[in-house]
């Protein structure tokens, strides 16, 4: 804790402060070791899974003549490895993983990354916007209220909040589709594009970074009034929790010593609330941004089933509805690995904001 | 010599969950140029919020009166915008726990030059050489490498140098010192007050050190201000107030000051507690705890009176004359 400053006269005169010290870089060296180790454990979390569903490999994708027939199934059970003891098929099975083969889908009678690559990018535009809207919104409201502590813009904002906290995803997306498309028409019901409308030519997969790559204003129009509806339910529930723990963590701020220091020195309000409030609140506020990204991934099955929204999530209904065990299993997979390596950055970005984490 | 900071009729009242309660109530004190103006009382005094209410540093809702002469305009009744150039550059603060009133993500190069750059406009490479210097005037080693460390590299001490530093910056008249030590082990106090002596004579600063240690007063201050329950009990220079104090109040807290030389005396401790806030007593405040109480004390609250000698009581007894 109390480092003897007369260390510090030897070092060179660089600007030390973005300088990650050796005990950080020890830090995000074990983070990304967990990061690997975890994705390992997910790989057998979700073999044990695939045994645990109640669903035979043989009728879901033979035919019925097929399944009759013992040397088709005999060849077939040969052929997956469906023969074998389970250790020896879970080591299978991390093989064809790292070689990119996550099967095939039962459905779509696709391979399971084909599908994923085909489907993630509608979920990653609706998620990253509706993760957007969520920070946005939930960060200025949570300051606001912090702001006006216990006037009325404050006691609304906490009502408010509550409310989105409190009521289902899935209601808010009934509800929202029901008065914004079917009652008042202002957006559309499903899908991302107009019926008929091509999509832009593919860049990214991402429609509004397409039409805008291509110079196509209307398109991207048309994308973002098709993405405003699921995007704003999505975001719902995050807005409210980012407000909440963002006033919190404001009024926790404002109430240490520094902050009144700051005023001492004379420095324009702006500038405390900015750079005194706000940059010390920051690490609770990302803490909550990774969370947020969790519940947009898992909000997103929901969201994209009523929206009839062509990404992951609503791959995953379909598979889960079906028995389809190697798009399921692809799925959560994916979602996992996307959600340590979320969770890895937030613990990086502490690093970056708060010195006391990078310099120790 | 002319006044730097004449502070009459000083009020304040906070709300609290037991209602409005006034904390500071009617505090009259000025102070001279270059001199260190002790503030002594025990917590609750209301010290600390009579300092706070001249840079408009009080919680939401407090309500402040009287008036606060300094440079020929009052702090009290400044615009904001007025009192954030006064702030940090003609007057500055120290708080009490370095630990805490040191911003923990900025670098101390940036705590020292924002608002300097801010107050003097000065460029970013001159208002580093200044911080280089001031690093250098309170004494912290390896002060280029220090611009670019952070606070919790730095133990409580160095902070607390930081910390002055940071207040010096802009060169103000007046620095307005909180329990500077108090947070501080016995051994770094003495260094952190030999500083104070040594910038206020160098620098042509008045200091106001609140303390709730009449024994960190009777280093360096020149003048000294008592205060109970929100007022002032008694007045002047250091070695008359200490010496031969007037006000039972003021005895009580040096007899029961801890002498090292006389080992084998008890410790002595002032019957009661200090009252709360909420419930200041009738009349002179310290009269439930005060062994000269009379009739008189129980009802009236005395005004503080010159007494001769450039001091000021409160009391109506003054048992000690």
């Amino acid at each position: 804790m109390t480092t003897a400053p007369t260390a510090l006269a030897d070092a060179p005169r660089a600007r030390r402060s973005l300088v990650p010290s050796p005990s950080f870089l020890r830090f995000l060296g074990r983070r990304l070791v967990a990061l690997v180790l975890l994705a390992i454990g997910i790989t057998l979390v979700v073999f044990v899974l695939t045994q645990l569903v109640p669903t035979n490999a043989v009728t879901a994708n033979l035919g019925e003549q097929a399944a009759g027939d013992p040397a088709a199934v005999a060849s077939f059970k040969r052929h997956y490895g469906l023969d074998r003891p389970l250790p020896v098929r879970y080591v299978l099975y991390l093989k064809h993983v790292a070689e990119g083969d996550l099967g095939q889908s039962a459905l779509t009678h696709d391979a399971v990354t084909h599908d994923l690559g085909q489907f993630i990018p509608a979920t990653a535009e609706l998620a990253i916007v509706s993760v957007l809207l969520a920070a946005i919104l939930g960060i200025t409201f949570g300051v606001y209220a912090a702001m006006r502590r216990n006037k009325l813009a404050d006691h609304l904002l906490r009502v408010v909040s509550l409310g989105g906290i409190s009521m289902p995803t899935f209601w808010i997306a009934l509800v929202s589709l029901y008065v914004g498309f079917y009652r008042l028409g202002w957006f559309p019901g499903s899908d991302r594009l107009d019926p008929g409308q091509l999509p832009p030519p593919h860049h990214t997969g991402l429609y509004t970074i397409d039409a805008l790559v291509s110079g196509r204003w209307s398109l991207f129009v048309q994308v973002l009034h098709h993405l405003a509806l699921p995007a704003l339910v999505l975001a719902a529930f995050n807005v409210s929790l980012l407000t909440r723990y963002t006033r919190s963590a404001v009024l926790e701020v404002a109430g240490n010593d520094y902050v009144r220091a700051g005023r001492a020195k004379g420095l324009p309000e702006r500038t405390v609330i900015r750079r005194y409030i706000l940059r010390a609140a920051l690490p609770s506020v990302v803490t909550v941004l990774g969370l947020v990204f969790a519940n947009v991934l898992t909000g997103a099955v929901l969201v994209e089933k009523i929206f009839t929204w062509p990404g992951i999530g609503q791959y995953a209904y379909n598979a889960a509805v079906a028995l389809d065990v190697p798009a399921i299993a692809g799925v959560s997979l994916f979602v996992a690995v996307v959600y340590i390596t979320v969770n890895f950055i937030v613990d990086v970005l502490y690093g970056v904001i708060d010195p006391r984490i990078r310099i120790t | 010599m002319s006044k730097l900071l004449e502070v009459e009729g000083l009020r304040v009242s906070l709300p609290t969950s037991e209602g409005r309660v006034t904390i500071v109530d009617g505090v009259d004190y000025a102070v001279e140029p270059g001199e260190v103006f002790g503030v002594a009382g025990e917590s609750g005094s209301g010290k600390t919020i009579s300092m706070l209410a001249l840079l408009g540093l009080l919680p939401d809702g407090a309500h402040v009166g009287g008036c606060a002469q300094f440079g020929g305009r009052d702090l009290l009744r400044l615009p904001k915008r007025a009192l954030r150039d006064v702030s940090g550059r003609d007057v500055a603060m120290v708080f009490q726990d370095p630990m805490t009133s040191l911003h923990p993500m900025l670098s101390v190069g940036k705590q020292l030059t924002e608002h300097v750059r801010r107050h003097l406009g000065l460029s970013k490479d001159e208002a580093e050489r200044r911080a280089l210097e001031l690093l250098e005037e309170v004494r912290i080693p390896g002060p280029r490498s220090a611009l670019h460390a952070y606070p919790h590299q730095f133990s409580g001490g160095m902070r607390q140098r930081i910390a002055i530093a940071v207040a010096l910056a802009c060169g103000p008249k007046l620095l307005i010192a909180d329990e500077p030590t108090t947070a501080l082990d016995v051994t770094v106090q003495a260094g952190i007050l030999r500083l104070l002596d040594r910038l206020r004579r160098e620098n042509d600063l008045s200091v106001v050190l609140i303390t709730h240690d009449l024994g960190v007063l009777s280093s360096i201050a020149d003048r000294i201000s008592i205060f109970y329950a929100g007022r002032v009990v008694e007045s002047g220079p250091r070695e008359d107030v200490l010496q031969t104090p007037r006000h039972p109040y003021t005895k009580a807290l040096l007899d029961a000051l801890p002498h090292p030389e006389a080992s084998e005396r008890p410790l002595v401790a002032i019957e009661g507690a200090p009252p709360s806030p909420a419930r200041i007593p009738s009349g002179c405040a310290f009269h439930p705890r005060c062994p000269y109480a009379t009739e008189q004390s129980r009802v009236e609250v005395p005004p503080l009176v010159e007494i001769g000698g450039g001091r000021r009581l409160a009391c109506h007894n003054d048992p000690f004359a």
